[in-house]
């Protein structure tokens, strides 16, 4: 559906950054065809082949995007108190105060428990005192009351609503009942998993599959939301956000690529569907937290991709620093070997999805690793305070449908050094400019990168595309080296030299760089 | 919104060619752990000698195989064929029909014309027996310059212009309103906040931004960063504009707007048989870029929403290309392999060439690995700079299938006033050829449960010497059914479109029709283009 909002520049920004994520930023460029007398003759020109000729403004070329590989690190946890076996991250979220994060811990007899961590580097990791559970007679401990597999905060929530926590479950008959007296027909067929045995598992209270949903004032204590809040199968990893800017929830879910069945008197049995069916993730949006309609597929796998390759969870986050830039970290599980890569697609809308060139990005560890079996990527994508992008996983030791009696896991971190997720490349000599946008400040950084007789430079100029008197080329300082936050300067100045509420677009000459993100200070 | 399809399970029916053009024929498969011959559970002790077990396909990638094009096949000989673009081919009761879009030379003479450059474009009939030698019939629709035409559509026998048309065939309307046109309409020196009330309650707030353009302002603006030139008649307002007629010949516009979107070059439409819907194919823009964009009716006259982007240049493309046109086709007797064809443009070069892309449902769409399969010919041949796909796949010949494009001596936007432009022609593969399974060392693979009609199998497939295909049925459980094992199989090399498939010499299924069965195939040095029972 269009939106009925006018489209084109200033784009506006979410955050204080403009990231290479896409070609969201990257103006496409126009051309026309001019004579010789510089008339524009385009289209509509009636003189001979050769009599005019092709010129570009803002013509993109010589640059390509191509996602950073990341660095391995962990575990990032550690059992620390004596009942402490197995302890894990499932959401780790960053505010301005620090990070908040809820995990798992199994204990050393055999006990789980949903547990609730702070931090004010990302690396330590504090057990407070929550007070809510008991654990062998005491409550000196950091477990809560249940909540699901991911969490969000939601700032447009009610006070005893600010969080909020989604998982796969199973519901009862009776819940079912009540959610088809409120939705009739409403639901997905696959999601009647008749074949599951209610109670074989600790999340398995039924056999109706869906999401649930939790809400919180505090992220401590939980109350659990009866009906699902949509009947699909979403049998894995269940992740939403508040988008402030529709001002509306939205949830990424595991879903299915599967095939159409024939009209046909052979027996139904529930599931055998997974056998055919392919892993991918549907996408829904709602403006009540408690009711979201069926998902629509949104990402499936890649035709360049192994027929045998599936996409097991959606790991839903955004770039740091540029909430409107939506990506995935998808773990792809590999039926040939059964472990995992973590692949990584973007958008700008979080509804049209574009896998990133140089994907996957991160890969099961070496066999034998405490991550050397397979492993699952969690939000949020974080910054941490020296400016590393890190991103949790959990690794297992053994591959992902393993026999698991003796299995171990943990927490690691995905590093992206300096906050190098994505590069835009100019192998050689490349030119851009972005689209026009309205920037919250006056200053620019790069995070960039040059070889040797690389660099970059930068002219500012304004919405008609003239250049601002001494942003231009000719003035721009070259930015040479391995520069995490370079300062980007015209002949000493520093400033865009824009009135308030003016547009601006940015030029770019690189040679033999990369380029990762552009900040305004 | 979920596509409304009866069910999403196995197994799957099949009916008449099947292609491997995505992974919907091949299981994903699975992995299991054993210890021994002794499957061992998930939440198992794993003993020591525990083994992984794939259960999966291994050795086998897609390749989308590129076409040879073949033109001009439609001679320019009429003065309003200044412009040529082949807009659909349809192959209808045994003969192929054309109907291309022209833009008379008037439109480059200087005479003053009540339609804008674009809009004053008509619509051009021929027919053919062979699909090469072709008949432009003589209609007293619209005289041209005095003489009797083939012009059935455009200017005055349209209530509102027409731009980027297409043509379908719809199998369940009543036999006035057989074909159906469908295009982008378009008024000039209109009141555009007049006409906008006029349709609120119609389409509410939904109506594309990009519909109402007049010179200056905010329009301006959004134009450039689309890359387009920001030189526009005044006050004009675009919508999707829609005709019918009993024979494709003698058509009625209507009047009222189908859907108000700015969706200029190539709209296509058909009629859905199993969503029992119209589903069409539009320009759509993202972040300044063309793309597809894909819209639901129960109602020709009446689209209740703007399209949802469904395709969008991939990321390994250049950062100024664009996906500009659809070309969207089912495969002639599959019912179910969407395709389309869509010409990415390169604005580095201003050249256009039409890649391949699949789709199980028509929602959500893949690109088919292998790059562009409709390419430009040699600098200077007709199709030597610019070339796209029209809509419509037909056979061409016994053995053969083809896809009608436009080709173009020089660059798309540039020029186009100086001499006649566009050259019609064909894309042509092999039949079921669009794309192959490619094993280029040893692979197997076996296919979800089918449901098919027939007692004979038969494979398009290529198999040079060393090569080698084997086949084998497996029952619901998996298991190989006793006659119909890999052991049983006779080796297949062959290089052939129909090829039977049998086992010690036999191709006779029996009695298989009547259970839904897997197929798995061995392979050694061999593509594999598609299946088919009868």
């Amino acid at each position: 559906m269009s939106s009925t909002q006018p489209s084109g520049e200033p784009y506006r920004l979410a955050g204080r950054r403009l990231p290479f994520v896409n070609w969201y930023y990257v103006r496409p460029g126009r051309f026309g065809w001019y004579d010789a007398a510089g008339n524009d003759v385009t289209v509509s020109g009636n003189l001979d082949a050769a009599a005019a000729h092709y010129r570009a403004v803002d013509r993109p070329t010589g640059i390509r995007l191509m996602a950073q590989p990341a660095v391995r690190q962990g575990p990032i946890l550690q059992p620390e108190r004596p009942f402490e076996k197995i302890v894990t991250l499932n959401t780790v979220i960053q505010t301005e105060a620090g990070f908040q994060a809820w995990g798992r811990c199994q204990t050393a007899d055999g006990q789980k428990f949903f547990a609730y961590y702070t931090s004010e580097d990302g690396r330590q990791w504090r057990r407070p005192h929550v007070g809510l559970i008991d654990y062998a007679g005491n409550r000196a401990n950091h477990f809560i009351e249940p909540n699901g597999g991911s969490v969000f905060f939601d700032p447009a929530g009610p006070p005893d609503e600010r969080y909020k926590s989604l998982a796969e479950a199973y519901f009862s008959e009776a819940q079912f009942a009540a959610y088809l007296r409120r939705r009739p027909g409403d639901f997905e067929h696959k999601a009647l998993r008749t074949d599951v045995q209610p109670g074989n598992y600790w999340w398995h209270g039924g056999n109706i599959c869906g999401a649930r949903g939790w809400v919180s004032p505090d992220g401590q204590r939980w109350t659990e939301i009866d009906e699902p809040l949509v009947v699909t199968h979403t049998d894995t990893q269940v992740i939403g956000y508040y988008d402030v800017h529709m001002g509306k929830y939205v949830v990424y879910f595991r879903d299915w690529l599967v095939g159409e069945r024939a009209n046909t008197d052979a027996e139904y049995t529930p599931a055998a569907w997974i056998g055919v069916g392919r892993r991918a993730i549907g996408r829904a949006e709602s403006s009540d937290f408690r009711n979201f309609p069926l998902p629509d597929l949104i990402l499936t796998p890649r035709l360049d991709q192994r027929p045998n390759q599936v996409l097991y969870t959606n790991c839903k986050t955004v770039f740091p620093g540029a909430p409107d830039q939506h990506l995935l970290f998808p773990a792809i599980w590999d039926m040939g070997d059964d472990t995992t890569t973590i692949d990584l697609a973007s958008s700008s809308d979080g509804r049209m999805w574009n896998w990133a060139p140089g994907t996957p990005v991160f890969a099961t560890g070496p066999a034998g690793a405490w991550d050397g079996g397979a492993i699952f990527a969690h939000p949020n994508l974080l910054e941490l305070p020296n400016g590393d992008f890190a991103l949790p996983y959990t690794g297992y030791d053994v591959p992902h449908k393993y026999p698991r009696g003796q299995f171990t896991y943990a927490t690691g971190y995905a590093l992206w050094p300096h906050g190098r997720l994505m590069a835009l490349e100019a192998p050689e000599r490349g030119e851009f400019a972005t689209v026009a946008v309205l920037p919250p400040a006056q200053r620019l950084v790069l995070n960039t990168i040059t070889q040797r007789a690389g660099f970059v430079q930068v002219e500012a100029a304004r919405l008609d595309g003239q250049p601002i008197p001494g942003r231009s080329f000719a003035e721009a300082v070259p930015i040479v080296g391995d520069q995490p936050r370079a300062a980007v300067r015209w002949h000493g100045q520093e400033e865009l030299g824009l009135a308030a509420g003016e547009a601006v677009i940015l030029r770019f000459r690189m040679e033999r760089a990369s380029l990762f993100f552009v900040e305004f200070l | 919104m979920r596509t409304p399809l009866p069910g999403q399970l196995e197994p799957m029916a099949v009916q008449g060619p099947q292609l491997f053009v995505d992974w919907r024929y091949v299981r994903a498969g699975f992995v299991g752990w054993y210890a021994g011959d002794q499957r061992v559970g998930v939440w198992e002790p794993a003993p020591a000698n525990t083994l992984g077990a794939p259960l999966a396909p291994y050795g086998i990638r897609l390749q989308a195989q590129c076409a040879e094009t073949v033109g001009p096949i439609l001679p320019r000989d009429k003065p309003w064929e200044y412009t040529y673009h082949i807009n659909t081919v349809m192959y209808d009761e045994g003969v192929y029909r054309v109907w291309y879009e022209c833009i008379p030379n008037d439109h480059f003479g200087g005479k003053a014309l009540p339609w804008a450059l674009g809009h004053g474009n008509v619509l051009a009939y021929a027919e053919s027996d062979d699909g090469f030698t072709w008949r432009k019939p003589r209609l007293d629709f619209m005289p041209y310059e005095g003489q009797a035409t083939n012009i059935v559509y455009g200017r005055q026998l349209s209530p509102n212009g027409q731009h980027g048309v297409s043509v379908f065939k719809d199998p369940h309307a009543p036999a006035a309103e057989r074909y159906k046109l469908i295009y982008m309409a378009a008024a000039s020196d209109i009141d555009a906040e007049q006409w906008r009330a006029r349709y609120q309650d119609r389409f509410g707030d939904d109506m594309d931004p990009m519909c109402f353009r007049k010179s200056g302002g905010q329009e301006r603006r959004q134009l450039g960063v689309s890359g387009h030139l920001e030189k526009r008649t005044h006050n004009m307002v675009y919508w999707i504009g829609g005709a019918l007629s009993p024979d494709g010949l003698h058509w009625k516009g209507l009047p009222d707007p189908l859907m108000v979107q700015f969706s200029d070059t190539l709209t296509t439409c058909y009629w859905d048989q199993a969503l029992q819907r119209y589903v069409g194919y539009f320009r759509t823009w993202l972040y300044g870029r063309r793309c597809v964009g894909r819209a639901v009716t129960e109602d020709f006259r009446y689209w209740p929403s703007t399209p949802d982007t469904i395709l969008q240049a991939p990321l390994t493309s250049h950062p100024s290309d664009d996906v500009y046109t659809n070309a969207k086709v089912l495969y002639p007797g599959s019912g179910n392999i969407h395709l389309m064809f869509p010409a990415l443009y390169h604005r580095l070069d201003d050249s256009r060439e039409a890649y391949l892309t699949s789709s199980i449902d028509g929602i959500h769409w893949q690109w088919v690995p292998g790059g562009p399969v409709i390419r430009r010919g040699k600098l200077g041949d007709w199709n030597g700079s610019d070339i796209a796909a029209g809509q419509g796949i037909v056979p061409l010949g016994t053995d053969r299938i083809a896809v009608p494009v436009s080709g173009y001596v020089h660059p798309h936007k540039y020029p186009r006033g100086s001499e006649p432009f566009g050259a019609p022609g064909w894309a042509v593969w092999d039949k079921g050829r669009l794309c192959a399974l490619v094993v280029d060392d040893c692979g197997e693979f076996a296919t979800p449960d089918l449901h098919f009609q027939g007692n004979a199998l038969s494979l398009n497939l290529r198999v040079r010497e060393a090569g080698v295909v084997r086949v084998e049925l497996r029952d619901e459980a998996q298991q190989p059914i006793p006659g119909y094992t890999f052991a049983d199989a006779d080796p297949l090399v062959a290089d052939s479109l129909d090829y039977p498939v049998t086992w010690r010499g036999q191709p006779n299924l029996g009695s298989l029709a009547d259970q839904p069965l897997s197929v798995a195939f061995q392979l050694r040095k061999a593509e594999l283009f598609g299946f088919e029972f009868r």
